[in-house]
């Protein structure tokens, strides 16, 4: 080999060499992961437990596909059917349930009408999809067929204030607290007026609603006379809709900064309603703000973790143990790449969470968490939603987004002491 | 109070107001999901697996035969051939419109996200040729949120996918023709070069000091045009050969560098080359460099085409395509740049004034883009 050439071997190989090597440490770091499962096995003893059935038997399961057959012709069995596997999807950690239940609803949902009831109940499982434009779109078809469905009202409510739209969740909470239902049209108002300027108010009315509220909030006769929501005609509220206020009282105080009284308040209320995923990961939130981790860590042992529950787990852990990456954050990658590959954007809030507290690298990891949190507060507006929303903003210090929420909040007069504090610590100085 | 009709109170029991009033609070969670990998080769021979969850199958197929809750590794031996009949029941696989005849040939125990999966593997046989469809009614008339994830690897490449109750199959799209892609290629090469300003600029300094050479202190011209040809020859090809192999085997997954390493990399090479032009003693460096250089710069265009076409099919039409593309685009650049190297040699401004100057020019670009792409 002559000289030159070799040397054009030589620097070749060389620079060949740095490429590799720092194309190995990229793939090293990167950690990409995939949604190819375990290594599949043969169990070798026949009485290895497969899979435990949730619900303990499977004898709700025999004869399901006969009743799935006789409920396309039954709107009342459908009714039932779709409810109890909801009410069963609920109790259970199933999410598939939801599934089977919308299975039940889709042929009566395909017909010119439908009954209110079923709509009702699809409505509720495209919330859970975060389909709230649609859920609103069937909620609206149910008040026009029954007007006096206070179902139906809660529930347009209820995504109307998710999303953020509180002007059109107020006249449904006024008809609810009209037509009799004093307690949840109580609780409906109180998260209205919390996100419209009048925070101090709604905790006073939800404070007063739960010290005995005999003459009602609105001194408008006595409670427990509604449809639902209460036991029995005369009874007190059922424990799960006190956790429900609970719960709503608990963000109140949070956005007022009331870190211990919404501890204990969502204590009381996962004590109250312990299926409950939303009340366990709030208390969970709270118990980290307040960095009793372990606390944290002991409210999300659950047995069936959703997303929430091990984003939480993970952020709890790697503040206990500095250094160390969590357990649980290859499962919850794991799971956010198995609903990006079924094509659904639904983990939006938990996405955007995980990019702002485990940030893989600095500015385009900032980027892609502030597009995440713009794209989750496009969707839905919660307290915790509008927090990522504008701590995506301070990190990144994006002008157009940091203009996008403050002309919201000063919109909406909407009020979080979190945010209020962010955005001041974000200013230019 | 509110009247309720009879069925309505029915549904009111079954929900009660938390769930509703809740229900937009509850954490969205993932439903069931299946994963089918299938792979069939040229001879028409079919194999893969589908996993499935245990929960999901358990609605369909007895596999708690004692009814305590629990499915045991030997009820699942025993509801095989349910699962085997349900499977070929709901699963279709095509070729060349004419289905394939496959069977499950073993069931193990897995698991995804957590939880128990089965995975059924099966084998079988397809036509010789032609495209390839899958059609699959599992679970989607009883669980309106399933979804089944595909992985499918075929002679013309790999494709993913999902189907879904409203979309149950899917088909192989008809790929062009490989002169076709091929073509369209060229075209991108050409196009990839001319309109990317870094490659040119990149050119530009190896093509500077071609028409000179280099004395101990400072450049003099050439001496005869077959000299500055020799060199520009030798120049290009040992560029034009190194970034060959890194394109290649970057767009055949051999090796795969972060554009996030290699666009600062482009950026320090063309630094580099520009400012060595300002050494003659440093021209002994250029063939080397312009090998290595050249490595890197090919995996820029593998980034390139990566961006253009996720590279299925066709591999070597599409690679062949557009590595003609970028030395089509490369000599055009040469054809028009040497003539007027040739013609400007002889004028001692050039090697001492205007060669410098521009490639201190180019130099300072590079330090622009090199800020811009670290930033």
């Amino acid at each position: 080999m002559n000289k030159p050439v070799r040397r054009v071997v030589r620097g070749g190989v060389a620079t060949l060499l740095v490429v590799a090597a720092s194309a190995l440490a990229v793939s090293a770091t990167a950690g990409a992961s995939t949604a190819g499962g375990a290594t599949p096995f043969r169990p070798t003893d026949p009485g290895f437990v497969v899979a435990e059935l949730p619900g303990g038997s499977s004898r709700a399961r025999d004869g399901s596909a006969r009743q799935l057959e006789l409920s396309r012709s039954d709107p009342q069995l459908a009714a039932q059917l779709a409810g109890a596997l909801l009410e069963q999807a609920r109790l259970s950690a199933q999410p598939q349930l939801y599934g089977r239940a919308e299975s039940v609803l889709a042929p009566w949902i395909a017909r010119p009408t439908v009954p209110a009831p079923l709509l009702i109940l699809e409505a509720n499982i495209l919330q859970q999809r975060h389909e709230f434009a649609a859920a609103i779109a069937l909620a609206d078809r149910a008040i026009a067929q029954d007007p006096r469905s206070g179902q139906a009202r809660l529930m347009r409510a209820n995504v109307h204030i998710v999303t953020g739209d509180y002007e059109h969740a107020r006249p449904d909470c006024a008809w609810l607290l009209g037509s009799g239902e004093q307690w949840t049209g109580s609780v409906c108002i109180a998260q209205v007026l919390g996100s419209t300027g009048q925070l101090e108010r709604a905790r006073a009315l939800l404070e007063r609603l739960m010290a005995g509220g005999a003459a009602g909030p609105f001194g408008q006769g006595q409670i427990g006379q509604g449809q639902f929501g209460q036991g029995q005609i005369g009874q007190g509220p059922t424990d799960d809709v006190l956790a429900w206020t609970l719960s709503v009282r608990a963000d109140l105080a949070l956005r007022a900064g009331a870190l211990p009284e919404a501890q204990d308040m969502l204590t009381h209320a996962v004590a109250l309603a312990p299926a409950s995923d939303y009340t366990r990961l709030a208390l969970a939130d709270v118990l980290i703000a307040r960095n009793q981790l372990a606390a944290a860590v002991n409210i999300l042992g659950t047995a069936r973790p959703s997303v929430g529950v091990l984003l939480r787990r993970a952020i709890a852990q790697s503040r206990t143990d500095a250094g160390h990456t969590p357990d649980s954050l290859a499962e919850l990658e794991e799971r956010l790449n198995v609903s990006a590959q079924r094509g659904e954007r639904t983990h939006l809030r938990e996405e955007a969470r995980l990019a702002l507290e485990f940030p893989h690298d600095a500015a385009d990891g900032r980027q892609s968490a502030l597009a995440l949190a713009r794209d989750n507060f496009n969707v839905q507006r919660e307290t915790e939603d509008i927090r990522l929303f504008a701590r995506a903003v301070v990190v990144t210090r994006d002008p157009a987004a940091l203009a996008t929420l403050k002309e919201w909040l000063q919109h909406s007069h909407y009020e979080d002491i979190v945010v209020a504090q962010l955005l001041r610590s974000g200013q230019p100085s | 109070m509110t009247r309720v009709s009879g069925w309505f109170a029915c549904v009111a029991a079954a929900l009660c107001a938390f769930c509703i009033l809740g229900a937009p609070k509850a954490e969205s969670h993932e439903s069931s999901t299946s994963y089918l990998k299938l792979g069939v080769r040229a001879d028409g021979s079919l194999d893969g697996s589908l996993d499935v969850g245990v929960l999901d199958l358990s609605w369909s197929v007895p596999l708690d035969a004692d009814g305590d809750g629990r499915v045991l590794w030997k009820e699942v031996e025993a509801a095989q051939p349910g699962i085997a009949a349900l499977v070929a029941d709901k699963l279709i696989v095509e070729r060349g419109d004419r289905r394939c005849t496959f069977h499950v040939t073993d069931v193990l125990v897995t698991r995804h996200v957590g939880e128990p999966y089965l995975s059924l593997s099966f084998a079988g046989r397809c036509e010789a040729a032609g495209l390839l469809g899958i059609r699959s009614d599992l679970f989607f008339g009883e669980d309106s949120g399933h979804r089944t994830l595909f992985d499918v690897r075929s002679p013309s490449g790999t494709m993913a996918g999902f189907l879904m109750v409203s979309v149950r199959e899917w088909k192989e799209s008809q790929a062009p023709h490989p002169w076709t892609t091929f073509a369209a290629f060229v075209v991108q090469g050409i196009w990839h070069v001319w309109t990317g300003y870094d490659h040119l600029a990149f050119l530009l300094s190896l093509l500077l000091p071609c028409a000179l050479t280099a004395g101990r202190a400072a450049w003099r011209p050439a001496e005869g045009l077959q000299v500055v040809l020799r060199d520009l020859l030798r120049i290009i090809t040992a560029f034009t050969v190194a970034h060959s192999i890194t394109l290649g085997l970057a767009t055949l997954h051999v090796v795969s560098v972060s554009a996030r390493i290699i666009e600062p990399l482009i950026a320090a090479t063309i630094i580099i080359a520009a400012l060595l032009n300002l050494f003659p003693r440093a021209a002994r460096l250029r063939l080397p460099l312009a090998f290595s250089f050249g490595l890197i710069h090919g995996f820029g265009f593998a980034l390139a085409l990566s961006e253009l076409a996720p590279v299925r099919g066709q591999i070597v039409a599409l690679l062949a395509g557009f590595n003609i593309g970028v030395e089509l685009a490369q000599l055009s650049v040469v054809l028009l740049v040497a003539p007027v190297l040739v013609l400007l040699r002889q004028s001692a401004v050039y090697a001492t004034r205007l060669m410098p100057a521009a490639s201190a020019a180019v130099a300072a670009a590079g330090f622009i883009w090199l800020g811009a792409r670290l930033g």
